[in-house]
């Protein structure tokens, strides 16, 4: 399993590092691989479910499955990137991708294994990733904060995404918009 | 994007007007608005574009680069790092609020009497202003029909615990609660400044520079002469041309952040060290509760409900609703278990509160064009904070939930009996334990009657610079436990008004 996820974010890289300016084939990787932790293919997450939530749908109103949250699209993620830091002065830019490359080169100072981050296996990087969120040190735990938020901000600007996760994919107008949501049926 | 007279210059622009405002939020768009409309030469200057409904995106970072000051990564430093987003565009932050609108509450007149001298400012007396502002920018209660049940649900939780609440009012025309509020409005209902007063005073002649931030205030002795910036190109942000107009009178409403940076870059005086200082705000916090069925979250208006009881002791409740990049940034993990949170986003309401905090902090310089910001929250704040993350975390099981995220470092992160709760109250908390956001920066340009405690004096005009007045949020000594953007407007409101006496 951990084969075919690498392999698919080498591909992924691969393919899109060729028609990016400001995003490296390194960096596609970290941030695919990071977005794989947040919004991991349905047999991933089912492996790594530690602690299932219950879910009731006992509700009269408006019962409700949950969202259906697709894989992330690797392609989008590193063209989300690219644009995100083509935004940005270049000393900015520097210091971001400093960070990627200490992020991806660390997981012996927090997970104690001496691989790089977009190398370990799913259940590992999901370890790494918490001993970042959870440190003791108030500016990794910033650092995590922060990624997830660009991470999150990637994934949900796909339109897949949007339309999967049942989320508005554009502002609708009016009448079209209380539609959308059901109020006038 | 709507046209202003800056995209007309060919050159660098020398001019004259009567009044400058700096500043088209909740008090330079109605001075601008009142003096415009009685007649006088007004120029309105502003440092962001002005746009239509259709310039909007609802791609939540789009949104964020095109509408906040560092694209909407400004935080203050101090104890923690707490976000703070101010707008840069027509309307400053009325444009991109959620629309609450609050009266004055009487404490707060009073609080301010003695220490600071403003006996002038009572309620009776700011009362025709408030009704005035009210009346011209639509506010009213919500509409039940635009509430989601992620509000009716907090209705009924603090009714089962004995408290009331009640739809917010909001300065809106036309919502149809798409939930938009803070990336900019599409349907142009957001009853801002932008969509007010700043065409208001532009239809009675008032001129209109955006994209035209102000760098200094230039001064002849103690006298104000009028304002220096750059012109900047409305999309790239490169600077176009300069711009230097003299005036007889300069109104500074460029809000609590900026301020005192154009003060300070301009050399005016500060003997006392008190501009940019006492920095205030309502630090916010919130839970995400899980419900059995659909919340509307996303998709009804963003905060729509709130309980002011418990207002006496500093804790303001209300609803919150947030688009899915901001659940996902406050789901705790990685892996499968967030993914198992995240899908459960339609059943999420976000109850926040807003707690009246006693920290201060300063506004200065920083590198490059954004201020340095500075707060420390006092531990009284912590206190207060963990308390009302019990309450509303009781509120949120009484209503029904399933689970809560206190999104609190040191506690439990998905909290499922009350009892796992009390761990908020035994728990020491640090500021850089919580996830929060600094709402309403009030104060640094504070106004009083003692020249070593404020920077203007109660006619909202300098110490110790003729003919410049300040009328925005940072005028008001202290904050104010409630949404400022109402009073801004209504003491904005008040003392233009007595310009058009005085000059």
């Amino acid at each position: 399993m951990n084969q075919s996820i690498e392999a698919r974010e080498r591909r992924a890289a691969d393919e899109q590092a060729e028609s990016l300016h400001f995003v490296s084939r390194g960096a596609i990787r970290i941030l695919c691989a990071i977005a794989d932790s947040m919004f991991p293919p349905d047999h991933v997450a089912e492996a790594q479910r530690r602690a299932p939530l219950s879910w009731r749908s006992d509700d009269e109103r408006d019962p409700l499955p949950p969202a259906v949250l697709p894989a992330p699209r690797h392609d989008h993620v590193a063209r989300y990137f690219d644009n995100w830091l083509a935004e940005n002065s270049w000393p900015v830019r520097t210091f971001i991708r400093l960070f990627w490359l200490i992020f991806e080169l660390s997981p012996l100072f927090f997970v104690f294994r001496l691989r790089r981050f977009s190398s370990l296996d799913p259940d590992g990087r999901i370890d790494y990733l918490n001993a970042w969120g959870d440190h003791w040190f108030y500016w990794c735990r910033m650092a995590s904060t922060l990624l997830k938020s660009q991470v999150a901000m990637a994934y949900f600007a796909d339109p897949v995404v949007r339309s999967k996760f049942r989320v508005p994919p554009s502002p609708l107008a009016g009448r079209e918009f209380l539609k959308w949501r059901g109020r006038d049926e | 994007m709507r046209h202003t007279l800056d995209r007309d210059l060919t050159a660098d622009l020398k001019t004259s007007a009567e009044f400058v405002v700096i500043g088209s939020g909740a008090g330079g768009g109605v001075v601008a608005q009142v003096l415009a409309a009685a007649g006088r030469d007004v120029i309105l200057l502003e440092a962001g574009p002005w746009y239509e409904g259709s310039d909007y995106s609802n791609d939540f970072w789009d949104s964020m680069k095109q509408l906040y000051w560092d694209k909407g990564l400004r935080a203050m430093r101090g104890r923690s790092m707490i976000p703070t987003m101010q707008a840069r565009c027509v309307g400053g932050t009325t444009t991109v609020n959620s629309s609450i609108c609050f009266r004055l509450p009487d404490y707060v007149y009073r609080e301010w009497h003695d220490p600071f001298g403003l006996t002038e400012y009572t309620a009776e007396q700011l009362e025709p202003s408030f009704d005035r502002t009210g009346a011209f920018t639509n506010i009213h209660p919500t509409d039940r029909e635009l509430l989601g049940r992620f509000d009716l649900l907090f209705e009924s939780g603090f009714a089962k615990l004995g408290y009331g609440s009640k739809p917010i009012q909001r300065n809106v025309r036309g919502c149809n609660g798409c939930g938009l509020c803070n990336q900019g409005c599409p349907f142009d209902a957001h009853m801002g400044t932008d969509r007010t007063y700043v065409p208001s005073a532009v239809e009675h002649g008032c001129r209109l520079y955006a994209n035209s931030p102000v760098e200094r205030v230039l001064v002849r002795g103690d006298q104000v002469h009028g304002v220096s910036g750059t012109v900047r190109d409305a999309t790239s942000g490169k600077p176009k041309h300069r711009f230097a107009i003299t005036a007889k009178v300069v109104i500074l409403a460029g809000g609590s952040m900026a301020n005192p940076v154009i003060w300070k870059n301009s050399g005016l005086p500060d003997p006392h060290g008190v501009v940019g200082r006492h920095l205030t705000n309502h630090p916010g916090i919130g839970i995400t509760s899980v419900f059995p069925g659909c919340t509307d979250i996303g998709i009804s208006v963003p905060q729509g409900f709130e309980s002011s009881d418990l207002r006496s002791e500093r804790m303001m409740f209300e609803t919150l609703g947030m688009p899915p990049e901001v659940a996902a940034v406050r789901m705790p993990g990685w892996g499968g278990t967030y993914k198992d949170l995240m899908s459960r986003y339609h059943n999420m309401a976000m109850w926040g509160v807003m707690v009246r905090a006693r920290g201060e902090g300063y506004v200065a310089k920083g590198l490059g064009s954004s201020p340095k910001i500075v707060y420390h929250l006092h531990d009284d704040d912590l206190r207060l904070m963990a308390r009302a993350l019990r309450l509303i975390t009781e509120v949120a099981f009484e209503a029904g939930a399933e689970y809560v995220i206190p999104g609190v470092r040191g506690v439990p992160k998905v909290l499922r009996t009350l009892k796992e709760a009390d761990a908020l109250l035994s728990h020491p908390l640090h500021p850089r334990d919580m996830m929060m956001i600094g709402n309403h920066p009030l104060g640094t340009m504070r106004m009083g009657d003692d020249p070593s405690i404020s920077v203007v004096d109660a006619n909202a005009e300098a110490h110790l610079v003729k003919n410049l007045h300040v009328m925005d949020g940072s005028i008001f000594p202290t904050n104010l436990g409630v949404n400022p953007m109402w009073s801004i407007m209504a003491f904005a409101d008040y003392n233009a008004n007595k310009l058009l006496t005085r000059y």
